[in-house]
């Protein structure tokens, strides 16, 4: 507890040495509480192969060729472990990652605990709670275009782009992975290893491994809850590692 | 003494600063021994300046694409908030939309919402019709920077939340809490209607519209009629839909030879003469 040696420089003057007592202690708590805290981000870094994701960007994978128009994805119930066990949860954990918002590629976490972990866990989409709870605000409200109006529930996950084998029109494909009731629930879990102790942790996003799952000849697009969408969901966390 | 005293008037101003605008809370009665119901108030507890707020955004047509539908179009209030003039009900440029509109009451203890159960909760609800292309064939997130371009909306929605930024969120919770504060009146309505509509096919619909209704409630009206011969049966239908059965939503498994008193009303004004004093309806009902 740095800090309190200046509290013996309180002198005469009554009146005003109470406030300032007041004030350092204050000042001393905060410094005290803000010792032990820990702030550290983990960040994503969508990649096609070598090169990182650039928008509208042609690139060409095996036999194919693509561009991507969107991705977005949600990701939920973020926790750290550390030897197996949970040592941080993030309460409240909803966040939008969009490649069109670099910002949201980044996440601030904070712990008033000191926070040492080894593995990362953590949800790609929303569980079947919150899919029921009615309407969210933040990361989670409506105009974030990945709520489904017709049928209520949330996008996990959503590609858009083009690739010249795709039937459909102006070769376009589209796959908005969601569904959170039985036997189709999209939401898949993530658990990956990372370097301990760091305070930023960056994830690859390789969505060569994705990509070439798809077939766009026969199916160009999902948009709404359904079995091949499950099955699909199921490549999703094979995309994500840890550096 | 003047330090002491300027640090009390400093704390008081914090203190009031801090004191948010009361608002005025509004409670639904839940009438004797009907069910609890299955809106959670919690999340979105009901105030005068919000559901204020919600009445604007239901009668407002800025919720459409063209700015020419509003959700009063096809949800008209003499009718228990339901549309009985039409077999289904027009959006957006005249288009004919899938169904027709459902009578907005009890919505407090509604599960399932729209014909066929689709929608899972009243908050997300004005989301279909406002993004479907027949309907309103808008996005949410237009519809929100619309609201928030305008000066008034800006100032409603500071007086209901105490900040002038619209979110999808508060768009939609403002319209269900005027939907759930309404639907109290919508249920008079009904019990007016049930005094014509003894005598009255074309007004037995809105009944059948009302996709939760309690036994009292439905004693009222459903079990006095008897279906006219010659109606069409479910190979009319084309979409899935419910029925209610014992209070609950059932999806109707009714055979095509068959007719079902509940989706009946898809098809039935069709073929039923326009009375002519509903007209005169409104005035009737006052």
């Amino acid at each position: 507890m740095h800090g309190f040696s200046n509290c013996s420089g309180v002198k005469a003057d009554r009146e005003l040495s109470v406030g300032k007592t007041v004030l350092l202690f204050f000042a001393c708590l905060i410094t005290g509480f803000t010792h032990a805290q820990t702030d550290w981000t983990v960040s994503f870094s969508p990649m096609i192969e070598q090169q990182p994701l650039e928008l509208n960007q042609t690139y060409i994978l095996k036999n194919d060729t693509f561009r991507i128009e969107t991705l977005r994805f949600y990701l939920s119930n973020v926790s750290f472990l550390n030897e197996g066990k949970t040592v941080f949860t993030e309460p409240e954990s909803f966040h939008l990652v969009d490649a069109e918002d670099s910002m949201s590629y980044r996440i601030a976490f904070h712990s008033p605990k000191n926070v040492v972990f080894d593995e990362i866990q953590f949800n790609v989409g929303i569980d079947s709670t919150t899919n029921v709870a009615g309407v969210m605000g933040g990361d989670l409200d409506p105009t974030k275009g990945m709520y489904w109006s017709w049928q209520s529930g949330y996008i996990n996950f959503k590609l858009e782009g083009w690739n010249p084998k795709s039937t459909a029109r102006k070769h376009e494909f589209q796959y908005h992975l969601g569904g959170y009731m039985a036997p189709y629930s999209a939401l898949s879990t993530v658990r990956i290893p990372c370097g301990k102790a760091k305070s930023a942790t960056v994830i690859t996003v390789q969505l060569a491994a994705f990509l070439n799952q798809l077939n766009v000849v026969e199916l160009p697009a999902i948009m709404s809850p359904s079995e091949r969408a499950a099955i699909l969901s199921q490549s999703i966390p094979s995309m994500f590692s840890a550096k | 003494m003047t330090h002491r005293f300027s640090i009390m008037l400093l704390v008081a101003i914090v203190c009031f600063a801090m004191v948010k605008p009361k608002k005025d809370p509004v409670v639904i009665p839940v009438p004797k021994g009907w069910p609890k119901p299955t809106y959670d108030f919690k999340k979105n507890p009901l105030n005068e300046a919000t559901i204020e707020l919600g009445r604007q955004l239901f009668y407002d047509t800025v919720l459409s694409r063209n700015n020419q539908v509003s959700c009063a179009n096809c949800h008209l209030q003499q009718t228990a908030f339901t549309h009985i003039d039409h077999a289904l009900s027009h959006g957006i440029e005249d288009r004919i939309g899938n169904r027709n509109s459902p009578a907005l009451v009890n919505l407090a203890w509604g599960k399932l919402f729209m014909w066929d159960g689709a929608v899972n909760h009243l908050d997300v609800q004005a989301l279909a019709p406002i993004e479907n292309h027949l309907e309103m064939d808008e996005k949410i997130a237009h519809v929100v920077q619309k609201l928030q371009s305008s000066k008034t909306y800006r100032s409603r929605f500071y007086k209901a939340f105490g900040d002038s930024t619209v979110t999808g969120e508060r768009t939609l919770k403002s319209i269900s809490q005027f939907l759930l504060n309404r639907s109290k009146r919508a249920m008079n309505c009904l019990k007016n209607i049930a005094l014509l509509a003894t005598r009255n096919p074309y007004l037995r619909t809105v009944y059948l519209k009302t996709t939760v209704l309690f036994p009292i409630q439905r004693s009222m009206i459903l079990d006095e009629w008897a279906l006219p011969t010659g109606v069409p049966t479910h190979s009319n239908l084309k979409y899935p839909h419910f029925e209610i059965l014992n209070d609950r939503l059932h999806t109707c498994t009714m055979v095509d030879s068959e007719i079902c008193k509940w989706c009946y009303f898809i098809t039935a004004t069709e073929f039923m003469p326009r009375p002519r004093f509903l007209r005169n309806l409104r005035m009737r009902l006052r």
